[in-house]
Formats: C-alpha cells, sequence, structure tokens
C-alpha cells in the first residue's frame, strides 16, 4: 500500500513509538480486513440475462417512441408568426382614404413620419386681427350658470 | 476511397478478427471495439464482466440491495446506450466506475433528500432475516454463514457512517483497489481532495470500527 520504502520505515519507526497512532492504525487494518472477511455479494441467478434483457428492452422503447415534438423554441416561432399574420390578413381598409393611404408606397409613409412626426402650423397675429378672432370664436355652452362659478349664492 | 466506404471495411475486418477470437480471451478495449463493430455478444461479455464488481461496488456505497441491483441494471443500459461516445484511449474500467459512482451519488442524495426513501431504507436493514437467499453463498456452513452475515452488518453500518463523498473513495480504494488516479478519474475530483477525502475517511472508519472489533 506504502509504494515509498522510507515512508514506510520512517512510519514503522513511528508506530513503535506513539501508543495513539499505532492504535488507530490497528483498528484501521482490522476493520479493512474485516471488509474482506465479510465476502462479497454474489449477483443473484439469472441477473446477467435480466440486465441484457431489460437494456434491449429499453433500447426497443427508444426506437418505438414517437416522433419527438417540436422544441418550445420553434412552437412560440410558429405561434407569433401566426399572430402576426392574423394581424396583416384581419385588417381590411373601410374607405377610398384609407385604401389610397395603404396604397401609398411603405417608404414614402415611413418617409413622411421620419422627417415631420408631427405637422404644427406655424401660425401669427397681429394686435388688430387678434381681437376680431377672439370675437368669431363661439363660447361653449356648458349648461351650468357662471354665476354659479364664482361662489356667492353658495353663502348660507 | 470515402470515408464511410473506409470505415464500413475496418468495422467488417474488426468484425471478423473478433468472430475468430473467443471474447473471453479479449481485453476490455477490445471487448469494446467488438462490440462498436457489430458483435452481438460482446456487450453480454461486458455484463459478465462487470455486474459483480459493479453490484458490490453499488452495495458497499447506497447499502440497499435491491437498489443496487436496479442501479447495476441502469449502469449497462447507460454503457450501451453511450459506448460511441466513449474514448477508447482510456480505460473502460474507469467509465463505467465513473457511471455507476454518479448513478449511487444521486442515489444517495436522492435518500437525504426524500425522508420516505430514507424510511424504506433503514425499515428494509431492521428485517434483516428477510435477506434473498442468494445473497448469501451456499458452499459456506450455517456458522460460517452466520458470522459473514454478522460481520457483513458490521462493516455495511461502520461504512454507512462515513459522508457520501468519503464513501466512495474509501470504498473504490480500499474494497475495489482502485489507484488514487483512477479515484480522481472516476469521482471527477483532484488528487489532493482524493488523498484528504480518504484520509478522513480512513479516521472516521477506524473510529467507528474501533468499538466492534473486540
Amino acid at each position: 500500500m506504502i509504494r515509498n520504502e522510507l515512508f514506510r520505515r520512517q512510519m514503522k519507526a513511528h508506530l513503535e513509538s506513539c501508543a495513539s497512532c499505532a492504535a488507530f492504525n490497528d483498528s484501521l487494518n482490522k476493520g479493512v480486513s474485516l471488509i474482506y472477511d465479510s465476502g462479497e455479494i454474489l449477483v443473484p441467478p439469472g441477473f446477467k440475462d435480466r440486465i441484457v434483457r431489460t437494456v434491449k428492452e429499453k433500447e426497443s422503447e427508444t426506437f418505438a417512441q414517437p416522433i419527438t415534438p417540436a422544441p418550445a423554441g420553434l412552437a412560440a416561432a410558429a405561434m407569433v408568426a401566426a399572430a402576426i399574420a392574423l394581424v396583416v390578413f384581419e385588417y381590411q381598409p373601410q374607405s377610398p382614404t384609407e385604401m389610397a393611404q395603404i396604397s401609398q408606397p411603405a417608404e414614402e409613409i415611413l418617409h413622411t413620419q421620419m422627417v415631420s412626426p408631427v405637422q404644427i402650423p406655424q401660425v401669427s397675429f397681429t394686435e388688430h386681427e387678434l381681437p376680431a378672432i377672439v370675437e368669431l370664436q363661439p363660447i361653449p355652452e356648458t349648461g351650468r350658470s357662471d354665476a354659479g362659478d364664482d361662489g356667492e349664492n353658495d353663502q348660507p | 476511397m470515402s470515408g464511410n466506404a473506409a470505415q464500413s471495411e475496418t468495422i467488417h475486418h474488426l468484425s471478423k478478427t473478433f468472430r475468430d477470437v473467443p471474447l473471453k480471451e479479449l481485453d476490455d478495449s477490445s471487448v469494446v471495439a467488438a462490440q462498436l463493430a457489430g458483435s452481438s455478444l460482446a456487450f453480454t461479455e461486458l455484463v459478465s464482466r462487470y455486474q459483480k464488481r459493479l453490484l458490490n461496488f453499488i452495495y458497499r456505497t447506497i447499502g440497499d440491495r435491491e437498489r443496487s441491483e436496479d442501479l447495476v441494471q441502469e449502469v449497462f443500459v447507460r454503457v450501451h446506450r453511450h459506448l460511441h461516445r466513449f474514448d477508447q484511449e482510456k480505460k473502460f474500467s474507469t467509465w463505467i466506475y465513473t457511471i455507476a459512482s454518479n448513478l449511487a451519488k444521486n442515489e444517495l442524495r436522492n435518500r437525504s433528500r426524500n425522508p420516505l426513501v430514507l424510511f424504506q431504507t433503514i425499515k428494509k436493514n431492521w428485517d434483516s432475516e428477510d435477506r434473498p437467499v442468494e445473497f448469501e453463498d451456499p458452499h459456506y456452513r450455517p456458522d460460517d454463514l452466520f458470522r459473514k452475515r454478522h460481520l457483513r452488518e458490521m462493516v455495511e453500518w461502520s461504512v454507512a457512517q462515513l459522508p457520501q463523498h468519503h464513501r466512495v473513495v474509501f470504498v473504490l480504494r480500499e474494497i475495489e483497489g482502485k489507484t488514487y488516479e483512477e479515484i480522481a478519474d472516476i469521482t471527477g475530483c483532484n488528487l489532493g481532495t482524493v488523498k484528504s477525502r480518504l484520509n478522513r475517511a480512513r479516521n472516521r472508519f477506524a473510529q467507528v470500527i474501533e468499538p466492534l472489533i473486540d
């Protein structure tokens, strides 16, 4: 067990002088020899045939299995593609304007949206024009009296 | 000549060679090559060579006879399924012991996590008289059988006191007689870890078995 002869001699010398190590070594050697004395386990009769049969059965099960289902990633990709197709084909243009928008080339639409996403008209008024414009604006009728807003009638 | 044609010719040549030589006379690597070359009896020869050794190794590690038999079967199922992946430059025995060791460790891990399995194992060990007849060698006399059974129980109990990582290393070294290098390959540990675990396992085993010896 100990290959190095020098180490073996040192160990032997130490075991002769050290009682606790000698006792430990004795227990270990006896214990290990007990393992051998207790004998080997015998294989049950027909064990080899059973193993070979099991292996063949497992292999045939493997080959008999149906085609493995598609991986989850492929299934997910198929679902996404189906959803996109549904959205595209479900959308039906309702009016000639929409038809015209749809018939507009995609690049043109994209260009318009990218260059000027929101078209805000730049209008300026002179001081003389402004009162006339304000007068022209209709006042929205809310159904509530103006008197109620200042809170005078709320006094007890 | 294409690669496939050359390969099939090599396999044909090998199978012809293996037909002429009895499998029992071949070493492990040749039997493996015969199996890969399509010999139908090569696998049975591997089972013959390793069934008893693996059964003893797994049984010493997990301490459950019936489960050990199941695990030995599982080892051979995996060997048969993955033999084409075995690196033939290496020792077959190291490879098959690695599979057995991994299965045994998984079994111990599952038991530690599943109290029901642990309870069933302990309960089985209470009923030592219920052990199967083929467990014992019929050539021994009854008093020898009794002594051996007593010894075996004592040793099993002592080995079972070792932590699982130490137990695998201890069984591989002290019972299977593997070298440190082989144990390192089988367990996937480096040499220093193997020596350290073995040292601790020996210390613990000696402590546990000492009061039982006298």
